[in-house]
């Protein structure tokens, strides 16, 4: 198969070939007719241009021969005229001028100094110069060469004669005349020469004839030409219709031949395509049969080693056998084992249907267990839901209550100024009595005036004390970081003419600068000491010391105080009186007091005050003492700088 | 020659009060009181008037109260020499602070035995006649009277 496909595609090649060569041949064979085409044409083209030429000369010699003979016409014209005249002149008296003036020929006389001196009517004619302007000018003047004019005559002066000189004489319209001039010298009777008697020939008739001879001969040579030129182009033309035709059986024939060119392409196209597919065929057959060989040998390769391989095989096969054998005693040993094995698998599996059961079990309950959970899921969303209707409760109660403490602050502020001035009229009413009417008093007036005095004054304190207590409780909390020093300091000046009067001292020892509401806190310094002042024991001058520390909330070991934070400590002891210990926590309720007001006069709410303004400080106070050992109150507070002041900034 | 002393005190009582002390006191002195903070400064800006020697300020008085009436005269270039005694029923530091830097001249908070009040006015008057018009320092701002001085 694949022969004959290469045997079709060498004859296709061939034929392509010869083809190819047909086509060049053609191609050649074109080119030339295509030129001999264009010389062709050029040759016509030279026929057609000689031709205008030709006729054109043909139109002018026809022309020229007229021209010719009407000249003839002229010239035979003239000649019968001078005939005539001369015949006329024959007849007249004055024979020698007669004879002269009769002449044809153009007569005339020169002096010496080249002057015309007389001349004859054909003179005048032939230079169409009248008689009057002829004498007296130069004999030169009227001849196309003068030099050879003024030669002559000077020769007729020396020689005495000259015959047949040719000159030729110029007519005024520029007509010339061609003459032969005869002349000799005439003398007087003594023999002095006069000048030159001149008679010119006219010569133009015979040359006119010998000119007309020729130009004929010419005409006649002419004619021939012509006809020799016409007889040519109707060869020429006849030709070029035969080139015509040739031309356009050439022209036929190239549009066949390009035809044909053009279906030889499309095959040879068509061979081409054919053959880039067979050669592509014949690539990939090579590289199969290529990848073939590969593989065989690939294949041989293996086989060897293959060989090998089974030879070794067998050799091994022969020691498997031999451990088959040993195998096989062992495998009967294994069987036996092997039954044991599954006894005991039976009894696992009893005991895995037993852990199944209660696994099952097991699994109801997680079951049960999930359904609680996802109960108590959905109770606790429903206390979430309800927790946060609580907090907003909770919150409203808190505006509310920020507005009623406000509200409150500003009544008891009002009121309790407007309570004071009746009192501290009864006061000064009273002591102004007690002073002005003094003598007009019993002793027992003065009394009760003086117990109307106290009561009012202690009205006054109760007020005092009870608007700065409700201040405490209901005014913004500014914590700032301030020196404890500063706040014992404006105390002291507020206490000083207590402490001047009981000579007391104030000792502050490592005061630090603790996180605080300055107002509350001089409050509460200033009850705590001035208890000190009052609840001091007779004739001993009170001592009062405080101090400051930062203590780990661990190491205080109260319940209430977290142990990882830091608190500030601060102590307030005095050397007074003191109190039971049973009593240490009900001093600091409201009212509460552990001494008639006869002895010791106060409203009981100080501490109350203190108490309250420890809470707001998130702190706690204590109080410590023995009776007549003086007392001891601990006060801690939060020791957090940087949270407070972030707090106070808000 | 009387020292002339001005009281501006709403309180018919009180004014009452300092007429009697300044009675029981030895110094020659002549009183003019008024009774709310418009009559006081019309009193004072009256070009006729003489200016007293020294002025007695209530602060809660009616249309015009005690520190509008101390800012107003420490602006006027007339009034601003005059010594100004806040005379108050109130003790509260940030008000006295306040009245301090408005530039009074003394606070006294009133006493309410007769005899603390006359001594305090007297002490008051002897300061003032002493000759010191500068304003005391804050701690001398207030003036009171130490209980060891007093005899029941």
């Amino acid at each position: 198969m694949d022969k004959n496909n290469s045997d079709e595609l060498i004859l296709a090649n061939k034929k392509l070939d010869f083809q190819h060569k047909e086509k060049e041949k053609r191609a050649a064979e074109l080119i030339i007719a295509n030129k001999e085409l264009a010389f062709q044409i050029e040759e016509k083209e030279k026929r057609a241009d000689e031709l205008i030429i030709a006729n054109k000369e043909l139109a002018f010699q026809n022309e020229e021969k007229e021209k010719r003979a009407d000249e003839l016409i002229i010239a035979n014209k003239e000649l019968v005229f001078q005939h005539d005249e001369k015949e006329k002149w024959v007849f007249t008296s004055q024979y020698a001028r007669s004879l002269i003036e009769a002449s044809l020929d153009p007569l005339v006389t020169i002096s010496a100094e080249g002057k015309i001196t007389d001349v004859n009517e054909a003179s005048i004619i032939v230079t169409g110069i009248p008689r009057g302007r002829l004498i007296g000018t130069d004999f030169s003047n009227y001849f196309t060469e003068p030099e050879k004019a003024q030669a002559g005559y000077q020769q007729v002066f020396e020689k005495g004669f000259v015959a047949d000189y040719p000159l030729t004489i110029k007519h005024k319209s520029g007509t010339l005349t061609d003459v032969l001039y005869n002349a000799s010298v005439y003398k007087d009777s003594k023999g002095n020469v006069l000048g030159v008697f001149a008679a010119a020939r006219d010569v133009t008739e015979q040359k006119w004839a010998i000119d007309l001879r020729i130009a004929n001969k010419e005409l006649a040579f002419q004619n021939d030409e012509k006809e020799k030129r016409a007889a040519e182009l109707i060869i020429a033309n006849k030709e070029l219709l035969f080139q015509n035709e040739e031309k356009e059986k050439r022209a036929a024939e190239l549009i066949i031949a390009n035809k044909e060119l053009l279906f030889q392409n499309e095959e040879k196209e068509k061979r081409a395509a054919e053959l880039i597919i067979a050669n592509k065929e014949l690539a990939f057959q090579n590289e199969e049969k290529e990848k073939r060989a590969a593989e065989l040998i690939i294949a041989n390769k293996e086989l060897a080693f293959q060989n090998n391989e089974k030879e070794k095989r067998a050799a091994e096969l022969i020691i498997a056998n031999e451990e088959l054998v040993f195998q096989n005693n062992e495998k009967e040993k294994r069987a036996a084992e092997l039954i044991i094995a599954n006894k005991e698998l039976v009894f696992q599996n009893e005991e895995k249907e037993k852990r199944a059961a209660e696994l099952i079990i097991a699994n109801k309950e997680l079951a049960f267990q999930n359904q609680e959970k996802e109960k108590r899921a959905a109770e606790l969303i429903v206390a979430n839901k309800e927790l946060a209707f609580q907090n907003e409760e909770k919150e409203k109660r808190a505006e509310e209550l920020i507005i009623a403490n406000k509200e409150l602050l500003a009544f008891t502020y009002i009121s309790s100024h407007d309570l004071q001035e009746p009192l501290r009229k009864i006061q000064m009413f009273a002591s102004i009595i007690i002073e002005k009417e003094i003598k007009n008093l019993s002793e027992n007036g003065k009394y009760n005036f003086e117990r109307m005095q106290l009561a009012a004054g202690r009205m006054q304190q109760l007020i005092e004390d009870l608007l700065a207590f409700s201040r405490i409780t209901t005014t913004d909390h500014k914590f700032e970081k301030t020196d404890l020093d500063v706040i014992i300091e404006e105390v002291k000046a507020e206490l000083k003419d207590t402490i001047q009067e009981k000579h007391a001292t104030i000792e502050t020892r490592e005061l630090c600068q603790a996180n605080i509401i300055p107002f509350q806190f001089r409050q509460l310094m200033y009850n705590l000491i001035s208890n000190a002042l009052k609840f001091s024991r007779p004739n001993v001058p009170p001592h009062i010391t405080i101090t400051s520390s930062i203590v780990k909330g661990k190491k205080i070991n109260n319940e209430k105080l977290s142990p990882e934070k830091n608190y500030c400590h601060i102590t307030v002891n005095d050397n007074g009186i003191g109190f039971e210990p049973y009593f240490s926590e009900r001093i600091f309720e409201v009212f509460q007091k552990l001494h008639n007001k006869e002895v010791y006069e106060g409203t009981g709410i100080g501490l109350a005050i203190v108490k309250k303004i420890v809470e707001n400080h998130k702190g706690i106070i204590t109080a410590t003492s023995e009776l007549n050992k003086g007392a001891t109150f601990d006060i801690y507070i939060p020791a957090y700088f940087f949270q407070f002041e972030n707090e106070s900034k808000k | 020659m009387p020292l002339n002393i001005l009281l501006a005190d709403d309180d018919t009582d009180d004014c009452v009060f300092f007429e009697e002390a300044l009675r029981e006191l030895p110094l020659s002195t002549h009183l003019i009181a008024m009774h709310d903070g418009e009559q006081l400064m019309r009193q004072l800006m009256n070009e006729t008037n003489k200016l007293p020697d020294v002025l007695f300020l209530d602060l809660n008085m009616p249309r015009k109260n005690g520190r509008e009436c101390l800012i107003e005269i420490k602006r006027s270039k007339k009034l601003n020499q005059l010594p100004v005694i806040i005379f108050s029923t109130s003790l509260e530091e940030e008000v006295v602070n306040l009245l301090y830097k408005n530039g009074a001249q003394y606070f006294i908070h009133k006493p309410v035995e007769f005899r603390k009040f006359t001594k305090i006015i007297g002490q008051t008057l002897t300061l003032i006649t002493g000759g010191n018009i500068s304003q005391p320092t804050r701690e001398n701002f207030v003036l009171s009277i130490p209980p060891t001085e007093l005899v029941l």
